[in-house]
């Protein structure tokens, strides 16, 4: 069906609908004629309207249900709620008003208590709810939960609960007023965990636990304190309506007092039983202390929902009450009871009991006088504990969730088995066991309750882990395999390459012997190897460890996969640094689509694969691109990972480098600095990547011309990397050609060329002949040379740059017309013009597009080229010098030592047109500013003063000095 | 965290007017998102009109999203079109949930706040409607705006026909032609 025919059929229905029914059936003969087809859809689309307009009615009544109900003030009480005689007001909250009570519709009496709930409650859907609930809840029959006996709405629409009437004191009133003892304390409490115990077997989540919601009476037959839990299941019913209005914060869905809230319930997380296990922790916290346990923080709301997420209470045995009054039993409180409440308080939930059941078991343990669990190593949370103690181990983090997946599959393995595979089960079982047992004993030395005073650091921790493998895990090879690998890996992200060699080395050996070549777990020790080579700079041997563990992935697993994906990723990443742009390129994007597909578009994957995506098109010069790649990944980590993650430092700096090839040095300079302090703080002073970040910081002060920070920067990042990675690495030369460069900038030419020299071999060594790094190495060599009067010896060097570019790059990429414009200006002062035109020519060509308009490079190509024109004698020298001028003075920062090179040039173009008392003070800026950045013996500051010197000798009036 | 500030999303929005489709792409899913998280907060105060009251829910999310910048009628009516499909889009993932459950899973302790909202037939329904509406679309995609904006967008045919920029009687027109038709197609689906 087209357009045109729909608009027909549309007329045609809407006049047939304005006409009575029984006239239709005239009307469409008379309208479609002889078109059946016409006719026949009109007729149906008549038909259907009728049932169309309850149909959608019904639809949207159902479906999603949204709008804001009004506030309104509370009245009187009423007098009646349904079959309920009011009695009296019992207490206000936040929901609503309690009322007292009684039945009296002539069937039985009984006391009750009534909850009115607020008109903003007063919405169907809660109450549509609400009556599916009701049976739910009413099913809870437990001695120590009050029972919901009835609900429904008032005939002003309101929502009501009818709850069993309980005479008693909120439980904290109850202890006080008996002087209950330590002990008679925690049997209450054992009690509220068993009611909780009961509702979490039955489905219901309380969400609400507070003293106030815990009322004890004097029991009427046995005189034992009879607990009663309040409201269970309407917290958490009444909660999504909670709020009357529509607020501007995330924060709505949310406890109705944060004083006793989880974390999770405050950050809006989902809530479960573990947030009510956290609640009876609070609860006990209360009841064995009198206080609350970040009562020092109540006073402000912000200050306590940010203390319940972040900060850890004093443990019960350290708080001290309003008055100063401790119980008597505060000493007791240490160790054990310490240890209960903690646990039940974890911020993370899974740390804490696994229900309120076993809770009140450790609480039964302290009791019975047995060592508790809450004492026992916990691992996960002991692990964790250190994680957070040493930022070192952000990186491992990834260890953590590599142990705890390894878990988790082997348990999903024992679910999975046959009897066949019986054998291989105990195997897996006895492998996965002996690694728990493993971790359990390594952490345990960790716990500081264990090793008073100092901490144990992450080295001595690995190093200890790696000499037990040796000696514990003798018998056991696939498990010395894979505590190997994890070791190995944690050591390759501590930047501690040469123990990583040796763990990992020694698994591959190990899984190939017992598991054969073609295995996951082989792949899996190939790719670690392949990653670990390939931060060691050896490339070609990372490639062809990765291309095996592809391979062996893909036929193991298919070849969509998340490993598969994320080989591909290392592996782009080995050719990317070996300068093969266009098949890393590939590759990335390969793996980023693949990861989208598997893993949804916000992950930490999906974000690793928009920064490499971001680094080849970064090295590709589609630097806007490149851009955006780097912000989305930025933003991603920062969002799935948070803020202090190793991940966020690194796009930081990713990102401020790209802003650097930009020339937007201000932005790239905060950027750089960012990243450089979270690495700092992640990993301390001494670490591969902070001396990475060190560099770039230093290079973008280079840049602004600071080169006396530069300069120091770069000093310490040569020493840290050849102490870190050994002289032979790459990042050693890359740092010896940094140092060289800001020497070289600063005039010291001859303290810079060896150091040139030596970058220059340590590239070709590694690399080979054809790569940017040594394209980069020969520039700076060059201009080493030009600058000591070296012309000639400069010449091959530069033009060797512009082919490694072409070649690399193909001949359209700024790095070729940067390439170009240094080859050009070196013809130019060897005296050989056309030759050096052609490559003015070329290079401005390639930086015609408008995204290099305001770039330093064409800046520099304008400023070069204009001397040329100057020299030919050609007027567009003017313009030219003076577009140049321009930009630099608004890219580069003021004085910069390029700004004043374009301005003497441009005082000699002026003064080449007889324009004098325009030139002079261009030509004296420039002497003044290029003798202070550049020294007085530099080629550009003797150029400069060369002009001056001219300009003295050739103004029309030399007996009349000229205004300054 | 969401790290979309106002002014990009002004920036989008003017992009969108400008008639950048990317820029509707990336917009989509900041409102997708903000209404999903105001939708799940706000579920339960529905109050059971001919269509989806959500007009609320659109402003607030504007509000959230636009912060404090001011953004010309031009760019809201880019924005409210833009977020009755996020809406439309919203409730078939929900749907779609529904369908998942119905097909595995039990019930967990935790959600009784998210059972029973939609029957597993409203559900089918819903579903059918999406593919429906997908099907009017291709074909006259005014009508499947207008739908947006009645249905899942809880608006007056004033208000659509002031985010549409047509006449109401076009509206009126096409909203009725567009449900016989749609409900023709769904129960064709459902029946088949």
């Amino acid at each position: 069906m087209d357009a045109e025919r729909w608009e027909h059929i549309e007329t045609l229905f809407e006049r047939a609908l304005d006409l009575e029914p029984a006239a239709r059936e005239a009307f469409l003969d008379e309208a479609c004629g002889d078109d059946a087809a016409l006719r026949g859809e009109v007729a149906s689309l008549l038909a259907s309207y009728t049932a169309a307009q309850p149909f959608f009615a019904r639809l949207a009544d159902q479906v999603e249900p949204i709008v804001s109900a009004r506030l309104e003030p509370p009245g009187a009480p009423p007098a009646r709620i349904g079959p309920y005689r009011i009695d009296r007001e019992l207490g206000r909250g936040g929901m609503g008003t309690v009322y007292h009570a009684e039945r009296d519709d002539g069937q039985y009496r009984q006391q009750v208590a009534i909850k009115l709930l607020r008109r903003e409650f007063a919405s169907d859907d809660v109450v549509r709810r609400f009556l599916a609930e009701r049976q739910i809840l009413a099913s809870l029959n437990h001695p120590n939960i009050a029972r919901l006996l009835d609900g429904g709405m008032t005939e002003t629409g309101r929502p009501y609960f009818v709850l069993e009437y309980v005479e008693g004191w909120p439980i904290l009133d109850y202890c006080e007023t008996h002087r209950l003892g330590l002990e008679a304390r925690l049997r209450l409490f054992q009690d509220v965990c068993a009611a909780v115990q009961y509702a979490h077997q039955n489905l219901i989540v309380h969400r609400d636990l507070k003293p106030g919601n815990i009322l004890v009476a004097d029991g009427a037959e046995t005189g034992a304190p009879q607990v009663k839990l309040l409201d269970f299941g309407i917290a958490k019913l009444m909660q999504p309506g909670m709020d009357g209005h529509l607020a501007m914060t995330h924060t709505d869905v949310r406890p109705m007092t944060p004083l006793y809230a989880s974390p999770e319930q405050l950050r809006g997380e989902r809530v479960t039983t573990a947030s009510d296990v956290y609640q009876l922790g609070v609860l006990l916290y209360e009841l064995l202390t009198g206080q609350r346990p970040y009562a020092r923080f109540e006073p402000t709301a912000y200050q306590i929902e940010r203390a319940i997420c972040e900060e850890d209470p004093p443990p019960p045995s350290q708080a001290v009450p309003p008055g100063g009054a401790r119980p008597p039993w505060s000493r007791r409180l240490r160790g054990d009871l310490d240890a209960i409440v903690g646990k039940a308080m974890r911020k993370v939930p899974d740390e804490r009991y696994e229900s309120a059941a076993a809770l009140s078991g450790d609480v039964e343990r302290y009791l019975e006088q047995r060592p508790v669990r809450a004492r026992r190593g916990n691992v996960t949370y002991r692990f964790a504990k250190f994680v957070r103690k040493h930022r070192v181990a952000v990186a491992a983090a990834g260890v953590i969730a590599v142990l705890l997946v390894t878990l988790a599959v082997l348990s999903v393995r024992f679910a999975l088995v046959t009897a066949r595979q019986a054998d291989l089960v105990a195997r897996e079982r006895d492998k996965a066991a002996q690694m728990a047992s493993f971790l359990v004993e390594l952490f345990q030395v960790s716990d500081p309750n264990e090793r008073q005073g100092t901490d144990v650091t992450a080295e001595e921790l690995l190093l200890r882990g790696a000499s037990r493998i040796e000696t514990e895990l003798r018998d056991q090879p696939e498990t010395r395999a894979m505590l190997m690998n994890v070791i190995g890996r944690i050591y390759r992200q501590l930047g501690m390459y040469r123990q990583s060699e040796t763990l990992l080395s020694l698994a591959l050996d190990e899984r190939r012997q017992a598991l054969g070549d073609w295995h996951p777990d082989v792949a899996e020790t190939q790719q670690e190897l392949g990653r670990l080579r390939r931060a060691q700079g050896a490339y070609a041997t990372a490639e062809s460890l990765l291309t095996e563990a592809l391979a062996m992935q893909r036929a193991l697993f298919g070849e969509r996969h998340v490993r598969v994906a994320q080989t591909l990723s290392d592996l782009g990443w080995v050719l990317h640094n070996k300068g093969e742009a266009g098949r890393a390129a590939a590759l990335f994007n390969e793996a980023l689509t693949m990861r989208r597909e598997l893993l949804g578009p916000r992950h930490e994957d999906v974000a690793e694969s928009l920064s490499s995506m971001a680094a080849v098109r970064r090295h590709q010069g589609a630097y806007d691109e490149a851009e955006q790649y780097y912000r989305q990944a930025l933003a991603m980590y920062r969002e799935v990972l948070g803020p202090e993650h190793l991940q966020v430092a690194r796009a930081l700096n990713d990102l401020a480098a790209m802003l650097q090839d930009l020339g937007r040095y201000d932005e790239a300079e905060t950027y750089a600095r960012a990243s450089l302090d979270l690495y700092s703080k992640l990993f301390g002073t001494e670490h591969p990547d902070v001396a990475t970040s060190l560099s770039n910081l230093a290079y973008v002060q280079q840049n602004k011309g600071d080169y006396e920070a530069a300069e120091q920067g770069y000093r310490e990042a040569l020493a840290m990397r050849r102490r870190l990675l050994g002289d032979d690495h790459p990042h050693v030369a890359h740092s010896l050609n940094n140092l060289a460069a800001v020497l070289q900038d600063q005039g010291r030419f001859e303290e810079a060329e060896p150091y040139a020299r030596e970058a220059l071999a340590l590239y070709r060594k590694v690399f080979g002949d054809t790569h940017r790094l040594v394209a980069q190495a020969l520039t700076n060599l060059g201009w080493m040379l030009r600058n000591r009067g070296a012309l000639d010896e400069a010449r091959p060097l530069f033009e060797e740059v512009v082919q490694i570019r072409t070649a690399l790059y193909g001949g359209r990429h700024p790095q070729v017309a940067q390439g170009r414009i240094y080859l050009g200006s070196l013809l130019h002062r060897l005296g050989r013009w056309p030759a050096a035109e052609a490559e003015f020519q070329q290079a401005l060509s390639v930086l015609a597009d408008s995204m290099y308009a305001r770039h330093p490079l064409r800046a520099m190509a304008l400023s070069s080229f204009g001397e040329l024109r100057t020299d030919q004698g050609r007027p567009e020298a003017m313009e030219m010098l003076q577009e140049a001028l321009e930009i630099r003075e608004a890219v580069l920062p003021p004085g910069h030592w390029q700004t004043a090179e374009t301005r003497s040039a441009l005082g000699a173009c002026l003064m080449q047109q007889g324009r004098y008392e325009e030139a002079e003070p261009l030509l004296r800026q420039a002497v003044q500013i290029l003798s202070e950045r550049r020294g007085a013996r530099h080629p550009v500051t003797q150029r400069a003063l060369a002009r001056l010197a001219q300009w003295d000798a050739a103004r029309p009036d030399p007996g009349t000095p000229s205004p300054r | 965290m969401r790290v979309e500030t106002p002014e990009h999303v002004t920036r989008l929005l003017k992009d969108v007017h400008a008639g950048d489709r990317e820029a509707i792409d990336r917009l989509l899913p900041l409102v997708y998102d903000e209404l999903r998280d105001l939708a799940r907060q706000q579920r339960y105060r529905w109050q059971g009109k001919p269509a989806l009251n959500t007009t609320a829910l659109v402003h607030e999310a504007y509000l959230r999203l636009a912060g404090g910048a001011a953004i010309d009628w031009q760019n809201r009516r880019h924005f409210f079109r833009i977020a009755v499909k996020a809406m439309r889009y919203i409730l078939l993932d929900y749907a779609r949930a529904m369908q998942r459950e119905k097909r595995g899973g039990g019930r967990v302790p935790v959600d009784l706040d998210e059972a029973h909202l939609v029957s597993e037939e409203e559900a089918d329904e819903l579903i059918a409607l999406n593919a429906a509406l997908e099907r009017l679309e291709a074909v006259h995609p005014r009508q499947s705006q207008i739908v947006e904006c009645r249905f899942f967008g809880g608006m007056t045919v004033d208000e659509t026909a002031a985010v549409l920029g047509i006449s109401p009687a076009t509206v009126k027109r096409g909203w009725n032609v567009a449900r016989a038709w749609l409900y023709r197609e769904i129960r064709q689906d459902l029946t088949a």
